[in-house]
């Protein structure tokens, strides 16, 4: 190729992560083993550790699915039932978060399904989010903390506006940091499926995003 | 052609996982395409503010509340689970699950007056037979009126008791964009006919397509777009649309992409 200028603009562009925090933690050990051992013993403490040590992912994945924080949290108590209830199916061929996440997708469409579709939530979102939930890395700057609430509470709205079977995948694989192959086992669908949605669903953020993705210079 | 084959797999190459041949492509193309190299940057802006979002939110503690859920028997299996398994002891063997799934089968279809109430509530089941207190949901605890706003909105078709045609009742407005059609249903019909082939037969419905005096083609795509986004089918139909090897059939699946986008 001979665009020298082209190719010095493009440069910076090709240095994307390589490693992925999903990609990182594949080949290791499943840290959840042993808590699901005690836990099939009978061990109710183990099953309590087992939803504290999940009960944020599971609970934000539902936020991003439902748009509610009450109903992420019905939702979610709902999921954690399931596994108990369904938890003797779990065979360690795949690692556990990945068995609890098609729960919680399963629990999040199953309420969806039971309420309808319904757009009033996006504001109560939006709300809920932009006032009070700033996060833990919320600074003591309290108007950097609203602005990073609002853009949180933006970004929700977004995802909330993707048709369903776009949003799971990307809030899957760039929210909770799953990767391709752990997103087709929860979604039951084919890998190419996946990567093919979530370059989708990421082009249609982009263009609702439009300002805050325009541009390099757009960078805060 | 070659640009947009590049500009699919964008994501896949932000993301590392395009190696050898294909990753090579990518950069090449990216070396002499703007569009690419700002697609690029963008979509990368675009994962970046969704990675922001992780472990943002701070979950409420559920372990009490899940654990007095499982005391009070929620969580116990339901009637056709214990079912499945007495089958699955009672069968097992080489022909095991298979037999004890048709005999929880026939036991269903046995029992089905009695099991009924169980199995259409899920979530629900043991709560009636239990006596123990059961913490409250977040929805129960929920105020009177973020109840009353949560009314169930189901899409539906538009629809008109007793439509009569021959002697129009429906102004042409009411009719939206099927006012040139000799009645509702028909537009309806025949649009539903057409998405569900192009979910059935791509080719098929490529033929039917071309068939469409080309005057009246885009116009044609649009409507039948957003109707399939008013069923909620738009989305699958651009699936199937994008899964076809004709160039096509990927710029009709824009379309339904939009218009399942529109319709939001």
């Amino acid at each position: 190729m001979s665009h020298p200028r082209v190719t010095a603009v493009t440069q910076p562009l090709f240095d994307r992560p390589r490693s992925l925090p999903a990609a990182e933690v594949a080949d290791a050990v499943d840290p959840d083993l042993e808590l699901v051992e005690r836990w099939r013993q009978g061990e109710s403490e183990a099953f309590a550790a087992l939803v504290r040590r999940h009960q944020r992912r599971v609970f934000g994945l539902l936020l991003r699915m439902l748009g509610s924080r009450e109903e992420a949290e019905d939702a979610a108590q709902d999921a954690f039932l399931n596994l108990h209830r369904h938890g003797h199916r779990f065979r360690s061929e795949s690692r556990f978060s990945t068995f609890l996440y098609r729960v919680a997708v399963n629990a999040g469409l199953n309420r969806r399904r039971s309420l309808g579709r319904r757009r009033a939530h996006v504001d109560a979102f939006g709300e809920a989010h932009a006032v009070g939930h700033a996060g833990p890395e919320a600074t003591p700057d309290p108007e950097r903390a609203l602005a990073a609430g609002q853009l949180r509470a933006r970004l929700g709205r977004e995802l909330l506006a993707l048709p369903e079977n776009l949003r799971a995948p990307v809030v899957l694989y760039d929210v909770e940091g799953l990767s391709y192959g752990e997103i087709a086992e929860i979604l039951e669908v084919a890998e190419g499926t996946v990567k093919s949605r979530i370059h989708r669903a990421r082009q249609a953020l982009r263009a609702r995003l439009g300002d805050l993705v325009a541009g390099r210079e757009a960078r805060p | 052609m070659r640009h947009e084959r590049i500009a699919r797999r964008l994501s896949e190459y932000l993301d590392g996982t395009l190696q050898g041949r294909a990753e090579r492509r990518v950069e090449a193309h990216l070396a002499g395409c703007a569009a690419c190299q700002t697609s690029l940057a963008e979509l990368r802006r675009t994962t970046e503010l969704l990675r922001s979002l992780r472990g943002a939110d701070e979950s409420p503690d559920l372990s009490a509340a899940v654990l007095a859920r499982i005391r009070a028997g929620e969580a116990d299996p339901s009637v056709l689970d214990r079912l499945r398994s007495a089958a699955a002891r009672f069968f097992s063997g080489g022909l095991g699950a298979p037999l004890a799934t048709a005999a929880v089968g026939l036991a269903v279809l046995a029992l089905l007056p009695r099991i009924e109430i169980e199995v259409s509530i899920p979530g629900t089941a043991g709560r009636a037979a239990s006596s123990a207190p059961r913490a409250p949901t977040a929805r129960e605890r929920a105020p009177v009126p973020a109840l009353a706003a949560r009314r169930v909105h189901e899409p539906r078709l538009p629809s008109f008791s007793t439509p009569n045609f021959s002697t129009p009742s429906l102004a042409p407005s009411m009719m939206g964009d099927c006012w040139e059609y000799p009645s509702f249903e028909a537009c309806q019909e025949q649009r539903r006919f057409f998405m569900e082939l192009a979910l059935r037969d791509t080719r098929a419905f490529l033929e039917r397509v071309e068939a469409v005096p080309t005057a009246q083609r885009e116009r044609w795509i649009g409507e039948l777009s957003r109707f399939a986004a008013e069923v909620g089918s738009a989305v699958s139909v651009a699936d199937q649309l994008r899964a076809s090897d004709d160039p096509r059939a990927w710029q009709m699946a824009t379309r339904f992409e939009a218009a399942a986008f529109d319709g939001r």
